[in-house]
């Protein structure tokens, strides 16, 4: 892990110039990642990043990125998207000549709501990815001297679906697995081990589902995907297939 | 050349952090490492690989995200299942006894890394 800082400072040395760390704000509310990751970068990456705040809410982020000045934000999104949407779009205007760089981390799943963040406009957005690989898309920011560009690292399906405009109204292949397997009376967890997944995404799965069908319960969400025909009798009755995963 | 040092070999327990997303387990095990280095051998799972790497690895504690397996939770051996929502809660089992804590924090968790050593450190 001491590759990356080395590395970093070699190539300032190569170019001759002396790199001051990048300063950076976590905004995360998982205490257990936040300050994990804060010792981390102290530990491992010292030459290349400096923690200058640490916060779980939303509004001392706002509060500190006024009071520190950070390049960069790394904020973590979850299902409060408003307030997220509302931190960030005021994050962005701490400093209106050289605002922070931001960078999304997320667990969501639905393209919707990916595009939506996006449209907020985060210079990075990282989900499910590794610290290394988190540290190279924020270089790769820092590195954006116009910060226009984008940089996204997440799995190439789900960039995809967030691409072509899949999941404004119509359920994924994977939250319509989710929903027929709620249809046959299964509960969450049954669902994920079904599936290959943990209880949390099938969680957000559901919760994906219910806006787009314009329902508030699996219940409902089962009874009007009957009624419209979108499940038949036959998928909510049948033996679980063993090798959808 | 394979010498050894002549300092007591401090006991060590077998833990598996499988916690989804791979940015947290993976800070979790660097810390494990780094606080209790001579204490705890950490092994990185994925949900879709943590029953294999129980077998291979014979884990005395288990760190996974919720939904994992129930059959790894009848080892006899101590556990951790982590909710990720708002915030991060665990609950936690060892020794027969379960708890759930709000908002886990790494602390927490190095004590339970601690206890585990106690209890199963002279085994490994």
């Amino acid at each position: 892990m001491k590759r990356s800082s080395t590395e970093a400072a070699a190539e300032g040395e190569k170019q001759g110039t002396q790199r001051r760390p990048v300063r950076v704000l976590l905004a995360d509310d998982h205490s257990m990642f936040r300050e994990g990751l804060a010792g981390m970068l102290a530990s491992s990456y010292a030459e290349e990043v400096e923690v200058v705040g640490k916060t779980d809410t939303g509004e001392e982020a706002v509060a500190l990125a006024q009071k520190v000045s950070p390049d960069v934000v790394i904020m973590q999104v979850d299902e409060k998207l408003e307030t997220a949407k509302e931190t960030l779009s005021q994050i962005l205007l701490v400093d209106s000549t050289s605002p922070p760089k931001v960078i999304i981390l997320t667990m969501f799943e639905e393209p919707r709501i990916l595009r939506e963040v996006m449209k907020l406009g985060p210079n990075t957005f990282v989900k499910s990815a590794s610290v290394e690989e988190l540290l190279s898309a924020m270089r790769t920011t820092v590195g954006d001297p116009t910060g226009e560009n984008v940089v996204m690292v997440m799995p190439q399906g789900a960039l995809e679906a967030s691409e072509d405009g899949a999941g404004q109204d119509v359920l994924t292949k994977r939250e319509l697995e989710v929903l027929v397997l709620a249809a046959r009376g299964m509960n969450n967890r049954q669902i994920a081990h079904h599936l290959g997944l943990t209880a949390g995404p099938v969680k957000r799965h559901l919760a994906n589902i219910y806006p787009k069908m314009g329902v508030s319960s699996r219940g409902e969400a089962v009874r009007k995907a009957l009624g419209n025909e979108w499940l038949t009798v036959h998928e909510t009755t049948a033996e679980a297939d063993t090798n959808s995963s | 050349m394979g010498t050894r040092s002549a300092a007591p070999i401090a006991a060590v327990a077998r833990i598996l952090v499988a916690i989804e997303p791979q940015m947290y387990r993976e800070v979790l095990a660097f810390h494990i490492r780094q606080q209790r280095p001579r204490c705890a051998e950490v092994v990185l799972a994925s949900p879709q690989t943590l029953l294999a790497e129980t077998e291979r690895v014979s884990p005395h504690l288990i760190v996974a995200s919720e939904g994992f397996p129930p059959q790894l939770k009848e080892r006899g051996i101590f556990w951790v299942e982590v909710h990720a929502d708002d915030r991060l809660d665990a609950t936690i089992s060892a020794n027969g006894y379960s708890t759930t804590i709000h908002d886990v924090s790494l602390q927490d968790l190095l004590v339970l890394v601690d206890k585990t050593v106690e209890e199963f450190g002279h085994e490994a």
